[in-house]
This record gives structure tokens, C-alpha cells and sequence, in this order.
């Protein structure tokens, strides 16, 4: 299900950008009649002239999307204007030839500037991504109730603002609701008892009091089905121990329930730098409400954890391993000044051992602009081409040239912005995807296969035909290098294609027509 | 208004129009009759410049036509509403009527042309947003007629406009043109029904095989023996 | 419908002069490697036979019967995958292999015919592509049978032996060249037989007007097919020729959508639906784009004067012209679409014509 949702989530994202280069091919071929043979190529033009704007002027590459539609708009009317325009009436073959050959001259003229090295073109967000849909994909509700739980605590103990409390009662709710329909979670039971002592100490007084209570509950429960565990009971010492700092004279017999805590962890891993160092914090705690002897005998004992902390911490890579047995007989007022400064912040808060799980379908983020735009585009042009004179104009020449010319429209000025906005929708789509794709001369002859196919696929000439399009062929792409195979994919689209074209030769979407 | 002189025209090999003189006054309504491929639409394609002539001279109000384009002799004030209707398809019947206006000088009327359309051919109205390749041959005459108006035409070629329409309908569209000359609109009309055309034209021209054989007042042509026997059946 | 078959039907038979002259270069180009023993001229001379083979066997699918495949690189890269797995997977000499290869590319023609066939115009184009972009990517897929991407290497060529006598060992060109030589005169004149004959009239007749061809009766899809497979039995053997020829075979050399555009622009530089189209053709492609190869034109304008070697324009030709053929067939393509859309030969053609009438 997941893979299945990832799969069709990027080809959608990528199928926004096909869109783009089939329904340029369809303006032209609506309004000419013409199968630009050199749409591809467009794109490759549109991908080198962003990789320009990158390279030498530091322009993003969405960004550079506002020089690159003017320019691209320019080249293709110049092209219409000085090429197609020509052989309008001529037989269709020798129109696809003279397409032809203007991708090869764009495309190998490109290769003697450039070369034909692969170029990268790297921004701060190439690899970039980010999560949606956790809720969907995670179908196991027990798990879903569990990670939201989670995910507040998260957000709770890593938030500055004032709501933590808040978001730990949500919190609350959701454990108690995921332990309902999945009783006896170890994971859930732990995490819920350490959200409840974080909530605890929000709180004052009987609330807090209660609160702690409850947590205890949850401890012991998640202790009972994994008694050695040395994060819960790390957690429950932590809670007893911020529970005494309140607790006024019981503070003693909570600080002891803690140590019990804190030895049952001992005895399950002796060398946890975190029950060590939560342990000497604790005993560090204690002293500063005793006086003389006392203190100092809990100073030295908390120091004693300190030591034994530091010896089971990993030495971090580049720094000096502490001596610790040179740290071993200091006098009193010594350790006191360096405890003062290990634990004199240290917080007696729970901690979450947060589950790897990889929930929710990862969303490449130069795709997701990338789509965005798109859709900003393609809305843009449907305005265009239904409101506007000239855009029914060129809907009017597509659909009867005779009858546009006696209206009054100059169908070669048409022809000229047809051809013009198909290159800027090819050069369109050659800026978005350079971010993900590799950009080399002849990446051209790929995407003009792939346009034919989604303008065949949506029917010729067709906008929306070739928008759906695009989104289906993105997808069956995406699916077919997943459930088939990455080397199978193409021939995937193509069969695709050729059924269409057999059974369906107006295309799947009838004969809307431009 | 209109003066073609002397006007030749082939398709490739194939000689159409033979010395062609033709003329239109102002106000007035013109009609060329003529039998199935006798060069009527040819001549009305040579007007609006859809094809360009071997020989002969086509001007009007004075203004050469022979270095225009096509979309040049609309904005001239010379619109023709073209045999077969040609409605956009794909179009609503208020996009068809807007195409009509595209000509700047027209833009500004839109409005009001798309009110006196719909006064002229209420059947339009109910049928505003349907598309134009949806509508029946009869509707779609309308919409051709009404579309050819929203320019703000000062000379409206007329190409068979009564063709495969049912004979009550006929009469309707007769009735429209003569309504339409009488807002001022000069008519230059290429028909087949050759007694209802010449009973409401001022004057007409009989073509044969790409050649002028007769003219005179729609009066005179309809009591003309030749006209009579080969159009008439009488 | 009538006028154009008694038209085409007028160039019927071989004036004297045409006789003639054909024995002659035939003389000439047989007698060639006893003069010259460059291989470099030979190889460039099997190139140009190569191409004429693969042109006229297009011109009989596309000029001839107007059907413009732009997918004939699957019939070449068939015909030479074929011929090259079994000689060296089955150790099958190819001059058999090669039979096996039409015979293989022929049933994949009557395939491909019968789904691209339903489709006209620029959708027949289309489908023609994807077809052979198909066959492309079951070649880079297939990795048993087709070594995939990295292609097919042959490691030896058996003698060509008749009984116990070796004809030859395929060491020189000189062999290649005869071979060469002698198929693209066979499918000349396969397709000159064609031509002037009832199925070269049907073939003509589709291509003028299919709906009138049909009313007259003539079965579109027979005689489509037919053209098919013609055209693509002779493909496969310029397929299987190149394969042993150049020794290494893999997809992007055999069945990429470039062999398929270079097959068309063979035809439509020289000029489509005529006999010696494809020659013209190749005449001008192959020198033109083994002399940017060599970078003899470079050289070639430096001599000249044009410009000097160490300039920074020669600096750019000299690193740059190697690379620039496919540039140049681009601008030779555009150039003679918008100029001389019937070719070289009909623009040759025309200026003569035009230059006779100025006479009179
Ligand atoms: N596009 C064309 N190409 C070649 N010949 C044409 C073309 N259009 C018309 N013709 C020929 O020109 C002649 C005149 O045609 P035209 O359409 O002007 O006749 P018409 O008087 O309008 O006839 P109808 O009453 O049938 O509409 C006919 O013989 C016709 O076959
Ligand atoms: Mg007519």
C-alpha cells in the first residue's frame, strides 16, 4: 500500500511536468496541424538555457523560469515564422522531416558548444524531501494512534512555546485510545507513563499529584512485560526524581524509589551513560536539601555515578577520553563545585525513544515545486485560451482556419503564438525537472516520444486530453518501473500508446479538440 | 462599393473564373446565381482574399484588395458568412458570437451586437451555451449569419445561406437578409433558390461555367426567359 | 484514377543510353579494388553501398507506396542481431545467418504490419516508432538472449568456404566491398522490377489517394504488406551486412530512432519514390559525413586559405567538424525540405527542365 501510494504520488508529480511538454505539442499540432518533431529538443534548449542562468548568474531554477518562457516564446515563433511556416500546406511527411531536422540541428548544435557530458545541476534542495499522508499509509490503527501519540510528545518536549501542556494532554488521549484497541503495548505503555511525568510537571499540586500516579501505572505496567528494560526504568527514576523535587518532606522515600529504579537498570546494563548520568544528577538533587555529612556523602556518591558515566560514554571522535581515575579522590568542595557545573541544568525530564518507523510516502520536494508550478501554468493557459480574444483566437484558427481568417484572424500571427507557446511550455518543463534530471544534448528524443504518446494517449489536439494524459503516463511510468521493472517501464508506455492508437485513435478523451 | 474587373482564377490547372466583372453599390443586394460548380464560391473566396487570383482587379470603396490578407478585408468592412456555415465546433454559440467581434473595431459593439443577435434569432438565445457542433443545420445558419453581423459588416457575402434548409425555414432566412440590408448592411449574395433570391435582390448576375452570361435588375432576371428555363424549371 | 496508372505506366522499359550506362559504372565499380587499395576508400565505398541498400529498401515501403515508416531501424537491428547471436551463440556462418535474418525480420514485418497498417498519416508514423522503440528496449531487456546493453562482439568470422575451398576469409574489405557491391545492386534492381510491375502500380496507387485505390478495388492491407515486407527483407539484410562488417553490434547502433531518421534522409536528400533517389542520397550523405569524420574538410579549408590552422576559428573547425555530422545532415534536411522538397535529383531535375524551356 505504501509503495503503491509512493509510486503514485511521483508519478503524478512528474506526470504534472509531462503534461506540460504534451500540451505544447498539442497547441502546435492543433493549430497547425504540424507534429513538432523538435519538441523535445525545445526542452532540451530550456533545460541548458536554466543550467546558463544557474551557472553563471546564481539563478534558481524555478526562478529562472520568468527569462526562460519570454525566450523560449521568442525562438519558437522564430522557428514558426521562418521554418513551419513554409510548409504549412505541404504533404505531412515532409513537415515531420523539416522538425526533424531542426532537432538535430538544435540538438548537435548544443553538443558542439557543451559537449555531450552529462551536466548536474545541484541546488541547496536537489535531494530534498519531506512526508505526507502518514495518517493514510499507516492502515494499522493501533499504530496510527501510537505514532500521533508520539509525534505530540515530540512536539511537546521539543516545543518553546507554552502549549507543550496541551499537547501532551492530546497526547494523553491518544495512548489511551491506541492501548484500547492494542492492550498491553510495551512501547505505548512506556511512552504514555513518560508523556504523563513530562504533563506531571507542568502541573501542581493534587493534579500533579495524581498525574504522577498515573504515570507510575503505566511504568509499572511496560515494566512488567519487559522488566530489564533500562530506558523505562531510567524514565521512572527520572519521574520519581522530579516528583521529589516537589514532594517537600516525602522528597526522601521518592528519592529512594528512584536509587530502586536506577539499580534495577544497573543490574540489566551496567555501562548506560544515560542511567549513570541521570543517576548522579538524582543523587546531586538530593544533597543540595541536606546539609554536612549527608550531602557530602551523596555529593561523593553522585560523583562516583559521574565517573562511572563517563567511562561508558563513547568518546566522541577527535576528543580526548576522559581519565576518569584521575578524577577518583578530590575533596569535597572540589566535587561540589564540578558537580555545580554537570548537573546544576540537568533536566529531570523523560525522554522518548522514538521509533524508527518509516511512516508516511517521502514527496521529492524540486518535484513538489515543480508540480505546483505546473498547475499555476496550466490554469493560467486554460484562462488564456477560454477568456481572453486572443486565446479563442487560437482555439478558433485550431478548430477552423478558413473560418478564423474570415472572422478576421491572423491565422500566421496564431501560428506564430501557438509554436511560441508550445516552446515555452517545452522550455517550461525542461527548467523544472533540471533540478532532478541529468542534462545532456540528446535528452530531447526521450520526452518528443513521450509527448506524442500523451497527445495520442489524450487525443490529438486536445488540451485537457494531453493534461490527463501527461498524469497517466507519469503514473504508469512510475508503477511500471515498481511492479514490472525500471528497464521495462518505456515499453510499458508504449504498448499503452499503440493500444490507444488502435482501439481508441481519437484518443481517450474523444475529439475535444483545442 | 465593390468593383471585380476582369477577374481570372485557376485551381492549379483547372481555369475557374473567366473575366469576371461584378459590381456592388452601397445599400443595394446583389445576388449571383448559377448552377452546382458554376465558380460562385470562388468568387466569393477571391473577395475575401481566401485565394489569391491569376489576373483582374478587385477593389473596394476604392482600396485595392489585391496586397490583403484575409483577416485585412474584414477589417475593411467586407465579412462573408461561408458555404457549409463553418461554426467552430467546439464553441459555445456566445464564443462563436464573440469570435465574430474579434476585429478591434467591432470589440467595442460586442455587447450590443450580442443583443441584437439574439433580437434577430431568439431560438440563439435558448441556445447560448450549447456547443456549435452540437447545434442542427438550421441553428447553425442562424449562428453563421448572426457571427458574420458582430463585425459590424459594411458588405456581408452571403454564400448559400438557404441551402439544405426546410422551405419554411428558407423564407425566414430571406426575411433576415432583407431585414439586415434595411439596417444598412450591403448584401452580396450567392444562392441557388433562385426565385426567392431575386425576388428581394436590386439587381443579380447569372454565372455559367466560370463566366458572367446575364445581369440586370432580380426583376428583370426573374422574367428572363434563359433564367426562367435553366433555374426555374419553368 | 485511371490517368495516373497509365502515367506511371509510361516509363516502362530502358532506353539504349540507360543500358549503357549502367554497364559501365557496373564495370566500373567491379573493377574498382584491383585499382585501388586504399582501405580507407574501400570502407568509405561499403558505406555508400550500405546506405544505398538501406534507402532503396525504404524507398519501396515509403516512396513507393507512401507508407513513411520512421521505424525501420527494428528491421536492421533484427536482421543484425540475428545474424550475429547465431554465429556466435550457434556458430552459424552468417551468409546462412543472414537468410534467417530476413526470414526472422520478415515475421516480425507481418507483426508490426498488421498493428501499424490500421493507421494512417501521422499516426502510422507514430506507431512506426514505437514499434522500433519497442524492439530497442527488448534488446537492452532481453540480456540472455541479446547480451543487453552491452552488445554483441564477434569474435571470428568464419571463412566463407564452397565444399573444401575457401572463397575467401573476410580478411580485407575487399570481400565486404563485392558483397556490399552486389546487394545494393540487387536491391536496385528489386526494386526497379517492382516498380514496373501490376504490384508497383497497386503500391504507386495507394500512395497517390488510399480511398481511391481501395474504391478501385485494390486490397490496401495485401498490397501494404507486401511493401512491408519487401522493404524490411531487404533492411535486414543491410542489418546483417553492417553487423558483420563493423563486427560489434548493441542497441543504440543497430535500433535507435537516428538509424531510422538516417534511413528516411537518405531517401529524402536524393529524392523519395524515384529508383536512383537512395544513390543520389548516399552519394552525398556518405562522402559529406566521412569527410566531417576525418576532419579532411577542416584540413581541407585550411589548405584553401579560408582559415588559418592556428586561428581561433581553425582551432574550433579542427576540434569541432569531427562531431559536426549530424549537425550538417540537420541543416541538409531543412534545407532541402524548404528548397527541393522533391530532393536533389528533383531539384536537378527541375533546374534542367527549366533551363531547356529557357532554351527554346
Ligand atoms: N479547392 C479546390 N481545388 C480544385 N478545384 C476546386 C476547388 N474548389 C472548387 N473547385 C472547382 O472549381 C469549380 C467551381 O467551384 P465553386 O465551389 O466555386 O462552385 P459553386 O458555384 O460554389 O458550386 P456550388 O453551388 O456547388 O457550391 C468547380 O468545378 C470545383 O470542382
Ligand atoms: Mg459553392
Amino acid at each position: 500500500m505504501a509503495i503503491f501510494l509512493q509510486s503514485l504520488i511521483s508519478g503524478v508529480l512528474i506526470g504534472g511536468v509531462y503534461a506540460l511538454i504534451g500540451i505544447g505539442l498539442t497547441i502546435i499540432f492543433g493549430v497547425m496541424r504540424v507534429i513538432n518533431f523538435a519538441h523535445g529538443d525545445l526542452m532540451m534548449i530550456g533545460m541548458y538555457l536554466t543550467w546558463n542562468l544557474f551557472q553563471y548568474f546564481h539563478m534558481d531554477p524555478f526562478m529562472s523560469i520568468v527569462v526562460g518562457i519570454p525566450a523560449m516564446f521568442l525562438f519558437g515563433g522564430l522557428l514558426q515564422k521562418v521554418f513551419i511556416n513554409r510548409v504549412l500546406g505541404a504533404l505531412p511527411q515532409n513537415q515531420i522531416l523539416l522538425t526533424i531536422g531542426l532537432g538535430l540541428i538544435m540538438s548537435n548544435a548544443v553538443m558542439l558548444v557543451y559537449t555531450s557530458d552529462y551536466k548536474i545541476l545541484t541546488t541547496r534542495y536537489s535531494s530534498d524531501s519531506f512526508k505526507v499522508l502518514q495518517s493514510v499509509v499507516n492502515p494499522d490503527k493501533y499504530e496510527r494512534l501510537y505514532d500521533k501519540g508520539n509525534a505530540l510528545v515530540a512536539e511537546a518536549l521539543a516545543g518553546k512555546g507554552g502549549n507543550a501542556a496541551e499537547l501532551l494532554a492530546k497526547a494523553d488521549k491518544k495512548y489511551e485510545e491506541a492501548l484500547k484497541v492494542k492492550p498491553g503495548q510495551f512501547r505505548a505503555l512506556a511512552n504514555w507513563g513518560a508523556s504523563l511525568a513530562s504533563l506531571a510537571r507542568l502541573r501542581q499540586g493534587e493534579e500533579a499529584a495524581a498525574l504522577y500516579a498515573r504515570a507510575d501505572e503505566k511504568f509499572a505496567a511496560a515494566a512488567a512485560i519487559e522488566p530489564g528494560d533500562i530506558d523505562i526504568l531510567c524514565n521512572w527514576a527520572i519521574a520519581y526524581a522530579s516528583r521529589a523535587a516537589t514532594a517537600g518532606p516525602g522528597a526522601d522515600s521518592l528519592y529512594e524509589k528512584a536509587y530502586e529504579k536506577f539499580k534495577e537498570g544497573e543490574e540489566a546494563r551496567p555501562d548506560s551513560y544515560d542511567l549513570f548520568n541521570a543517576w548522579g544528577a538524582t543523587l546531586y538533587r538530593q544533597a543540595l536539601i541536606k546539609q554536612g555529612a549527608e550531602a557530602d556523602r551523596l555529593l561523593a556518591a553522585a560523583w562516583e555515578k559521574y565517573r562511572v558515566a563517563l567511562d561508558a560514554k563513547p568518546v566522541e571522535e577527535g576528543a580526548e577520553p576522559v581519565d576518569t581515575e584521575a578524577l577518583a579522590n578530590k575533596p569535597p568542595a572540589e566535587i561540589r563545585a564540578a558537580l555545580d557545573q554537570v548537573y546544576g541544568k540537568f533536566p529531570f525530564a523523560p525522554r522518548l525513544k522514538p521509533d524508527k518507523r518509516d511512516a508516511g510516502i517521502s514527496v521529492s520536494t524540486p518535484l513538489a515545486i515543480s508540480f505546483v508550478i505546473t498547475v499555476a501554468i496550466t490554469l493560467l493557459l486554460y484562462w488564456f485560451l477560454m477568456k481572453t480574444d486572443t486565446g479563442q483566437a487560437i482555439r478558433a484558427t485550431a478548430q477552423d482556419r478558413e473560418a478564423a481568417q474570415l472572422m478576421g484572424i491572423n491565422v500566421k500571427r496564431m501560428s506564430i503564438l501557438a509554436f511560441g507557446m508550445g516552446a515555452s511550455l517545452a522550455g517550461t518543463a525542461g527548467a523544472l525537472v533540471s533540478p532532478t534530471y541529468y542534462i545532456f544534448p540528446q535528452i530531447g528524443g526521450t520526452f518528443t516520444l513521450k509527448a506524442f504518446v500523451i497527445t495520442v494517449l489524450g487525443g490529438m489536439g486536445s488540451i485537457l486530453g494531453a493534461t490527463v494524459g501527461g498524469i497517466i503516463i507519469g503514473v504508469a511510468e512510475s508503477l511500471g518501473a515498481v511492479y514490472i521493472s525500471a528497464g521495462w517501464k518505456d515499453v510499458v508506455v508504449y504498448v499503452l500508446f499503440l493500444l490507444v492508437l488502435l482501439f481508441k485513435p481519437s484518443g481517450l478523451f474523444g475529439k475535444s479538440r483545442v | 462599393m465593390l468593383k471585380i474587373e476582369k477577374l481570372n482564377f485557376s485551381y492549379g490547372d483547372l481555369k475557374v473564373l473567366w473575366d469576371i466583372d461584378l459590381e456592388v453599390k452601397q445599400g443595394e443586394i446583389v445576388t449571383v446565381v448559377g448552377s452546382n460548380g458554376a465558380g460562385k464560391s470562388t468568387t466569393l473566396k477571391n473577395i475575401s482574399r481566401l485565394v489569391k487570383p491569376s489576373s483582374g482587379a478587385l477593389t473596394f470603396n476604392g482600396t485595392d484588395l489585391s496586397k490583403l490578407e484575409p483577416h485585412q478585408v474584414v477589417e475593411l468592412g467586407i465579412v462573408q458568412v461561408p458555404e457549409g456555415r463553418k461554426i467552430f465546433p467546439e464553441m459555445t454559440v456566445l464564443e462563436n458570437l464573440r469570435m465574430g467581434s474579434y476585429i478591434k473595431s467591432s470589440r467595442g459593439d460586442r455587447s450590443a451586437n450580442i443583443d441584437r443577435a439574439f433580437t434577430l434569432f431568439p431560438r440563439l438565445k435558448e441556445r447560448a451555451n450549447q456547443l456549435g457542433g452540437t447545434m442542427s443545420g438550421g441553428e447553425q445558419q442562424m449562428l453563421a449569419i448572426a457571427r458574420g453581423m458582430m463585425a459590424n459588416p459594411k458588405l456581408l457575402l452571403l454564400d448559400e445561406p438557404s441551402l439544405g434548409l426546410a422551405p419554411l425555414f428558407v423564407r425566414f432566412i430571406f426575411d433576415i437578409i432583407t431585414e439586415i440590408n434595411k439596417q444598412g448592411v450591403t448584401i452580396l449574395l450567392v444562392e441557388q433558390n433562385v426565385f426567392q433570391s431575386l425576388r428581394i435582390s436590386h439587381r443579380a448576375y447569372v454565372l455559367e461555367t466560370g463566366r458572367v452570361v446575364l445581369s440586370g435588375t432580380g426583376e428583370a432576371l426573374l422574367n428572363d426567359e434563359h433564367v426562367k428555363k435553366a433555374f426555374l424549371g419553368m | 484514377m485511371k490517368t495516373i496508372l497509365n502515367k506511371l505506366g509510361n516509363n516502362r522499359g530502358f532506353s539504349p543510353v540507360a543500358i549503357s550506362l549502367w554497364i559501365a559504372a557496373l564495370a566500373g565499380l567491379a573493377l574498382f579494388p584491383q585499382f585501388v587499395d586504399n582501405p580507407y576508400a574501400l570502407h568509405v565505398m561499403i558505406l555508400f553501398f550500405l546506405s544505398t541498400i538501406m534507402g532503396e529498401s525504404w524507398n519501396i515501403l515509403g516512396g513507393y507506396t507512401g507508407q513513411y515508416s520512421v521505424g525501420h531501424a527494428a528491421y536492421f537491428g533484427v536482421g543484425a542481431y540475428t545474424t550475429m547471436m547465431l554465429m556466435q551463440y550457434r556458430q552459424i556462418p552468417p551468409w546462412l545467418g543472414m537468410w534467417a535474418g530476413v526470414a526472422v525480420v520478415m515475421v516480425v514485418a507481418l507483426v508490426i504490419g498488421s498493428i501499424c497498417f490500421r493507421l494512417r498519416g501521422p499516426y502510422f508514423v507514430l506507431a512506426s516508432i514505437a514499434v522500433a522503440e519497442i524492439m530497442r528496449l527488448c534488446a537492452v531487456n532481453l540480456k540472455d538472449l541479446t547480451n543487453g546493453a552491452e552488445g554483441i562482439l564477434a569474435t571470428e568470422i568464419p571463412p566463407f568456404k564452397i565444399g573444401a575451398t575457401v572463397v575467401t576469409d573476410f580478411l580485407s574489405k575487399v570481400p565486404f566491398y563485392y558483397i556490399g557491391l552486389s546487394f545494393a545492386v540487387l536491391t536496385i534492381v528489386a526494386t526497379m522490377l517492382v516498380q514496373h510491375s501490376k504490384l508497383g502500380y497497386y503500391f504507386q496507387a495507394i500512395r497517390e489517394d488510399q480511398d481511391a485505390a481501395h474504391a478501385l478495388g485494390i486490397s490496401l492491407s495485401f498490397h501494404k504488406n507486401v511493401a512491408l515486407l519487401l522493404s524490411a527483407g531487404f533492411t535486414s539484410l543491410a542489418g546483417s551486412f553492417y553487423a558483420i562488417y563493423v563486427g560489434f553490434i548493441d542497441p543504440p547502433t543497430v535500433l535507435a530512432l537516428d538509424i531510422s531518421v538516417q534511413i528516411v534522409l537518405i531517401c529524402i536528400i536524393g529524392g523519395i519514390g524515384t529508383i536512383y533517389g537512395p544513390v543520389v542520397g548516399s552519394l552525398v550523405l556518405v562522402p559529406l559525413s566521412e569527410a566531417l569524420r576525418s576532419n579532411l574538410i577542416a584540413q581541407g579549408i585550411f589548405k584553401l586559405g579560408l582559415a588559418s590552422e592556428e586561428s581561433g576559428v581553425g582551432v574550433f573547425l579542427k576540434e569541432n567538424l569531427a562531431h559536426a555530422h549530424a549537425l550538417i545532415y540537420g541543416i541538409l534536411v531543412v534545407v532541402v525540405i524548404l528548397f527541393m522538397p522533391d530532393g536533389v535529383l528533383g531539384f536537378a531535375r527541375k533546374l534542367f527542365t527549366a533551363r531547356n524551356r529557357g532554351n527554346a
